[in-house]
């Protein structure tokens, strides 16, 4: 990390790898945009390598690098508001996971659910999104998301609570369809 | 009834083990003899698992690449934030050497726009600049890394937007055919705004690899760096060459529009069909142009695909029995908040045109069956006709994300597509108006003027 903060390459390929997979899940789950997603994991990379000299460790890496990242995300969704589009895979998959549907019909199933339950986080309103993503995807805590989000434990749950209001309205069609 | 009331906003933390001891207990009592909430609980934590389910994804290998081009290519400020030095100056001292720290941070900023005009993508200097040399180099890297070059790093400064929204931004025509030679399909446009400067990159892809096409006013300065370049034609065009390593770009104008396409260096048979394709397409926008001017008519339309689908009552109902009217074709889906967003919008069309020969059919895809679509149908009142679309019918109109929306003339020819939600009715008004005031006899433009 120190190293990062110096500027070396090596170092910073290294933080790269380390995080790549969390920043850019992140940044697919809330923009639901595999292009915008690539687009955002590089922003946010970029962020974190200039500002990261001023990182001081007073706090935890993992809890700023979320903060910068779900920021940098919710800050895009709030400008693309203007200009809404949804592609077609967002929500049934790419190619490739259509393809693999095929393998099994369990398998198949499973990715239909899969795909429902990511149609539903979609519709959720891009905050209420991001505490479900930092919770279920990034496997964070509440009060790890607290810290990302700047806001309280008790926030978080309210959130939470609601999201999942939400989605039980969005799911039940689909979970009667798949069954 | 009441506690099931108060215990429900915590049921999730409950469900996930996130509540004290003491507030544990008396919502575990509740549960023993409350089967609702029980019920629910069980449903959190079945929705908890299927989300828990989704994969963590890994982005592409050359995304490294487009991050360490640009960290190579920029010279960061000092971050702003929390300070970098140990000691802070007392608030007199700051006041006396503020005018100092502006000074300074004027001229990094200043070193910095100068620095990344000369290697990276900033307009230069010169008011209305694109400087695309960075942007050559950093595809360059990607190309080597990448054989294929499935992907284009994306380009900075550029951001995603809608064929609408790109067409209402630019004053230049838009030379963008939607398939190239080669297989080569239009996938993704991205718009460039600095001062005055506006640009546009369109991406294509093919099976087997990628390129793109940078698109400003031919009186704007693009600008590819100080590498050597060199003359090319290409069935009559003359293009200047420039290379970085493993990419080459062609910088051409057809008329008012400046264009610069980047691929992975390949044959010269293909770049010349390329280059072809583009004049091709600037002939149709400069014929456009001139219909939309002198109303010279131009016979230059293609016919839309035919189909035959199911209503929501079960009636078949084919492209045949739309001749004759003007059609406006809404592919939506009951998931895509834009397209129900656009459903008012269309209504109101509806309304205004019905009665003047004008057709709204909605094409609804990937939304189910009839019972499915049916509650969508009646919560947003659609007061035009709904039929089931199928995948055969996305492939043949080409449809990549909802809505889309076509305008087809009395003789089931396309005369303007728009993909993305629709930001002004106004444009789509303006397009059918313009079909209702032009004779069934005569031909027309194949898609709507830019502008």
């Amino acid at each position: 990390m120190r190293a990062c903060q110096d500027a070396d390459p090596e170092a910073q390929r290294e933080l790269y790898e380390c995080y790549k997979t969390k920043v850019y899940s992140l940044a697919f789950y809330l923009s639901g945009d595999a292009e915008l997603a690539k687009d955002l994991t590089q922003e946010i990379f970029l962020k974190v390598f200039r500002d990261l000299r001023a990182f001081r460790f007073e706090s935890s890496f993992g809890s700023w690098l979320y903060r910068l990242a779900t920021n940098t995300c919710l800050n895009a969704l709030r400008s693309r508001r203007t200009r809404r589009e949804v592609g077609i895979e967002e929500v049934t998959g790419t190619a490739a996971e259509i393809d693999a549907d095929s393998l099994l019909e369990q398998q198949q199933v499973d990715r239909s659910i899969q795909r429902a339950v990511r149609k539903a986080m979609l519709s959720l309103k891009p905050p209420l999104r991001a505490v479900v993503v930092l919770r279920y995807i990034e496997n964070l805590s509440y009060g790890e998301i607290a810290e990302a989000l700047s806001c309280s434990v008790g926030t978080v749950a309210a959130r939470l609570s609601r999201a999942h209001r939400l989605l039980e309205r969005k799911l039940h069609s689909s979970q009667r369809a798949v069954s | 009834m009441n506690f099931c009331f108060l215990i429900s906003r915590r049921l999730v933390a409950y469900g996930e083990g996130e509540v004290s001891p003491h507030e544990r207990a008396p919502i575990e009592a509740h549960l023993e003899g409350c089967a609702r909430c029980r019920e629910r609980v069980r449903q959190i934590r079945q929705r908890t698992d299927l989300m828990r389910q989704l994969p963590l994804l890994d982005p592409a290998d050359e995304l490294w690449d487009a991050v360490a081009g640009n960290l190579s290519a920029s010279r960061w400020p000092e971050p702003l934030g929390e300070a970098s030095s140990g000691r802070r100056l007392s608030s007199s001292h700051q006041w006396l050497l503020r005018p100092a720290a502006i000074a300074a941070a004027l001229f990094i900023i200043a070193t910095a726009l100068l620095l990344a005009s000369r290697s990276g993508l900033l307009p230069g200097s010169h008011k209305g600049e694109l400087n695309l040399a960075g942007y050559l180099n950093l595809v360059g890297t990607v190309a080597a890394a990448e054989p294929a070059l499935r992907e284009f790093p994306a380009a900075p400064g550029f951001t995603k937007v809608s064929w609408t929204e790109a067409r209402a931004t630019v004053a230049f025509p838009v030379i963008a055919p939607e398939t190239l030679p080669g297989g080569y399909q239009l996938t993704a446009v991205r718009l460039y705004t600095r001062g005055d400067l506006r640009a546009l990159q369109f991406k294509y892809r093919s099976e087997q690899s990628a390129l793109c096409v940078f698109q400003l006013p031919s009186g704007s300065k693009l600008s590819i760096g100080e590498r050597p370049s060199e003359q090319y034609q290409a069935d009559g065009v003359s293009c200047q060459r420039a290379r970085s390593q493993n990419c080459v770009l062609y910088r051409f104008a057809l008329g008012e529009t400046q264009c610069a396409l980047m691929m992975r260096p390949t044959d010269p048979a293909v770049v010349d069909a390329l280059i072809q394709a583009f004049k091709a397409e600037a002939g149709l926008s400069q014929a456009r142009s001139v219909v939309s001017q002198s109303d010279t008519k131009q016979p230059l339309l293609q016919p839309a695909a035919e189909f035959k689908l199911p209503d929501l009552d079960g009636q078949q109902v084919s492209s045949a029995d739309l001749r004759g009217s003007v059609i406006v074709l809404d592919f939506w889906a009951t998931w895509c908040g834009p397209c129900l967003a656009e459903i008012p919008t269309f209504n109101s069309l509806h309304a205004k045109y019905a009665g003047r020969g004008v057709k709204l059919i909605g094409i609804a895809v990937q939304s189910g069956w009839a019972e499915d679509i049916k509650p969508y149908r009646d919560k947003y009142k659609v007061a035009y006709s709904t039929l089931i679309g199928d995948d055969e019918v996305v492939e043949k109109y080409n449809v990549v994300g909802f809505p889309t929306t076509y305008i087809l003339d009395r003789d089931f020819k396309v005369h303007r597509k728009f993909t993305g939600e629709l930001l002004d009715r106004k444009d789509l008004e303006r397009e059918i108006e313009s079909l209702l005031a032009t004779h069934r006899s005569e031909p027309h433009e194949q898609k709507g003027t830019p502008q």
